[in-house]
């Protein structure tokens, strides 16, 4: 076992992991209570077209992502806002339309690149170095404004109108946890990739629930989900030489299972 | 403007998506008044509240709560303005106790950044006290009944000790005894804490009971009296635009029995 973290991408990949595990699973609390997960499904989505421009115009694809991310959760947040439609039809519309985006610049460049497949469903071994600091910075700013306005956001997932009324800036909260999630989603994609990072924002959270029925149980419980599944599945993929996404979301998947044992 | 009046309506009209709401409404109230806002749904009574609290801005007309605009009430006097909404509780199995709840209230003035402290935690024991929650303190607020549930909504309104209390048909849910219990609470607390209160319910038989004025709003706010002159009133016929039968119970109208085909 000691030889796992003998290897540098190794460490990278257990840093990265924890890393990506803990912030999903702050943010996942947010997404089971307030009923996002079909909004980190679009989110995460929407990289795909993202990471596909990044390719076509030899730009570093977690930054085309990051940018693809921001703007698609914003617009989401934005046309919820005008209210004549449906925040899950709109998810639907960009979840698509991104994608189909993103299939047409691959098609444009004219040449099949594997590691689409390392975005798709994760590559540990693709995280670098400027990763490992990308997940540094993004750790600290997720943290911190979670950290800082833990109990506005709590209020706003329990009665956003309520809270409205009392004062508290509901309109900034809901983009300043889109925008959350979209730099969350941004940095789990190397990890656990775009197809089942959002399988994090929600897994967590819902064991978390079933355990506790109090939020700081919840929490608590969720941060112990993210950090063996993905320890866990970063272990298991290594020794069985498995994709790592699909073991990190199948070992949360089971921890969920264990969770409904409860009662 | 007299110093006593908590709340000025003058000539107010909402148009929403093309459809008029409200027309031509004014309202005054006095302090330490209790007002039943009554009237068939649709309406305009959660509109009206809406608009007092700066949800909903009228498309013309004035509107004054303690002299200010509604949109600047939560600005300069923070929790002036205590609010108890139609159907408070959306998910019923959110992970948090009766005294989380009573401390969201308090969030605002807390601020970012900060945690809720022990001030904060008595002052929410105190609130959940006044409607006889405290010993629920603790349990999760989805485990209650919904008359508890509504009176720990009450307590949250009522930690940043407001002055005037809205509440949007808050016995929903909730059976016909406790009901009464509860409407006998409203009254005790609007005396004991001497506040105003706005109460929305189509309740006509059993609040006129607790209340000192009756307003009846159908898109035009009908009357503005005593209970008694109310329910007996043409302007009642016109408000719900049919015929009203009452049972008697004691002197005061009890419940609604039928409406009549036009």
């Amino acid at each position: 076992m000691s030889e796992i973290i003998s290897y540098g991408f190794m460490q990278r990949a257990i840093f990265a992991g924890v890393m990506v595990g803990i912030l999903c699973s702050v943010l996942s609390l947010f997404v089971v209570l307030k009923r996002l997960s079909f909004v980190g499904a679009g989110i995460s989505h929407s990289a795909f077209g993202g990471v596909a421009l990044g390719f076509l115009l030899g730009i570093e694809p977690t930054w085309t992502a990051t940018f693809f991310c921001i703007l698609i959760a914003l617009l989401i947040g934005l046309i919820k806002k005008r209210g004549k439609i449906q925040e899950d039809t709109v998810i639907g519309i960009f979840f698509a339309a991104t994608m189909a985006f993103g299939i047409l610049l691959v098609g444009l460049s004219k040449r099949y690149n594997m590691d689409l497949f390392g975005y798709l469903f994760g590559n540990i071994l693709a995280i670098s170095s400027s990763d490992v600091k990308m997940v540094v910075a993004v750790s600290v700013i997720v943290l911190t404004i979670v950290g800082l306005f833990f109990k506005e956001f709590l209020f706003y997932s329990f009665d956003e109108e309520m809270a409205k009324v009392s004062g508290i800036p509901t309109g900034f909260l809901n983009y300043l946890l889109l925008t959350l999630l979209a730099l969350v989603i941004v940095v789990s994609i190397k990890v656990v990739g775009i197809v089942l990072v959002s399988a994090l924002l929600v897994i967590p959270g819902a064991t978390g629930r079933q355990i506790s029925s109090n939020y700081r149980g919840m929490l608590a419980c969720a941060l112990l989900v993210g950090f063996f599944a993905t320890t866990g599945g970063l272990t298991i993929s290594y020794l069985f030489n498995l994709p790592s996404g699909s073991t990190i979301v199948l070992t949360a998947t089971l921890l969920f299972f264990l969770s409904l044992l409860k009662r | 403007m007299k110093m006593d009046d908590i709340l000025q309506i003058e000539d107010l009209r909402v148009v929403f998506n093309g459809n008029l709401v409200l027309d031509g409404i004014s309202l005054k109230m006095q302090k330490n008044t209790f007002l039943a806002l009554i009237g068939p749904n649709g309406g305009g009574k959660t509109t009206l509240l809406k608009v007092i609290l700066g949800l909903i801005r009228p498309h013309s007309g004035e509107v004054r709560v303690f002299g200010l605009k509604p949109c600047q009430v939560n600005k300069k006097t923070p929790g002036i303005i205590g609010y108890v909404s139609q159907l408070p509780l959306f998910d019923h199995a959110f992970p948090v106790s009766a005294l989380d709840v009573v401390l969201m209230g308090n969030y605002r003035k807390i601020g970012p950044c900060r945690r809720a402290g022990k001030t904060d935690r008595r002052r929410a024991m105190e609130s959940l006290e006044l409607v006889g929650m405290a010993p629920l303190a603790h349990r999760p607020i989805g485990q209650m009944s919904g008359g508890q549930q509504q009176r720990v909504f009450i307590a949250r309104s009522l930690i940043t000790q407001p002055q005037l209390l809205l509440l949007d048909e808050p016995t929903t849910g909730v059976d016909a005894l406790s009901q009464d219990q509860f409407y006998r609470l409203l009254k005790e607390l609007q005396v004991k804490l001497s506040i105003s209160v706005i109460l929305v319910s189509h309740d006509i038989g059993l609040v006129p009971r607790y209340c000192d004025q009756v307003a009846c709003l159908n898109q035009r706010l009908f009357l503005h009296g005593k209970p008694s002159e109310v329910l007996h009133s043409e302007a009642m016929r016109e408000a719900y635009g049919c015929e009203i039968d009452f049972l008697f119970h004691g002197n005061m109208p009890h419940r609604v029995v039928d409406y009549h085909d036009e």
